[in-house]
């Protein structure tokens, strides 16, 4: 697929996808972003893909799968922060400072003033509580 | 409004429309993906219209084309090896027959036929073949009884 082949099936489904899409999103940036993945996707796939034999149905299904996984992406961030807000503040702030700022335990302990193993420990037992949180969601994701 | 009525107003509900300026940006990005797009894809097959064809190029050929490849080199060297020791034999064969005389030649040919027959055990019947045929006369052929 070239380019002008990648412009014609634009112009003739683009707007039939956007129409999905934007009933499913309601909201006119996430769209944009939504239909610029699907044609990414199909400029991708297309080189795998012998013959398209309904190039709108192949768009719609990508365009379907696109909103599915931003859809499930957003659950998993929610449920992620509401995991992060039920842990005491100074775990909190322990899994912030590692995973976020990508601090070392020296550095952490220095930040808190804190020993080492405590920033060590704390961020072990912070960690263990958010898996539990999250298991029921792992599962629901492995399903 | 009956469900039909219904469905109808549903399905000629105006869309919203696709923002024009939205077209470039898209293409762009997605013409991006199609320069980088996996150049490790098989290669089309020319003129292969027979799908058991493409299947097994794209499947089992492909995939293992350096495999493929080095069997066929260890073919055709052990195809060059063979050739060479035949043409090897041969050529000696030839050499030894050449340098001996008709006499030891019919000997080298009987010794062998008892050796054959003796292998088989069947060695009366050599004798017997040896016997039914005497040696030639040691006469020119134009003097021979009619």
């Amino acid at each position: 697929m070239n380019r002008a082949e990648l412009e014609i099936l634009y112009d003739e489904h683009a707007q039939a996808v956007f129409a999905y899409l934007i009933r499913l999103s309601r909201d006119h940036e996430e769209t944009r972003d939504l239909l610029q993945e699907v044609f990414v996707k199909l400029a991708r796939r297309a080189s795998a893909e012998n013959k398209i034999s309904d190039p709108r149905g192949f768009l719609l299904r990508i365009a379907h799968h696109t909103w599915v996984d931003l859809v499930r992406r957003r659950e998993t961030g929610r449920r992620i922060d509401a995991a992060l807000a039920e842990l005491p503040p100074e775990q909190a702030a322990v899994l912030h400072l590692k995973l976020r700022e990508r601090r070392t335990f020296e550095q952490i302990a220095t930040i808190l003033d804190i020993p080492p193993n405590t920033a060590a420990s704390r961020y072990r037992y912070g960690l263990d509580k958010i898996r539990n949180l999250l298991r029921p969601l792992y599962h629901e994701l492995n399903k | 409004m009956n469900p039909d009525e219904l469905e109808r107003q549903i399905a000629n509900a105006p869309e919203p429309k696709l923002p024009a300026k939205w077209r470039n940006e898209i293409l762009d990005r997605a013409a991006g993906e199609l320069k980088t797009a996996p150049v490790s894809a098989a290669p089309p097959l020319p003129e292969a219209h027979d799908t058991a064809i493409r299947w097994i190029w794209r499947e089992i050929v492909f995939p293992l084309r350096h495999g493929w490849s080095a069997l066929a080199a260890v073919w055709l060297f052990i195809l060059g090896v063979n050739f060479a020791a035949d043409s090897g034999d041969d050529a000696r064969a030839q050499r030894t027959a050449s340098r001996l005389s008709p006499t030891e030649l019919e000997r080298n040919y009987d010794q062998r036929r008892l050796l054959l027959a003796e292998l088989l055990g069947d060695k009366r019947s050599a004798q017997q073949s040896d016997e039914k045929d005497p040696p030639p006369p040691d006469r020119p052929r134009s003097e021979a009884p009619l």
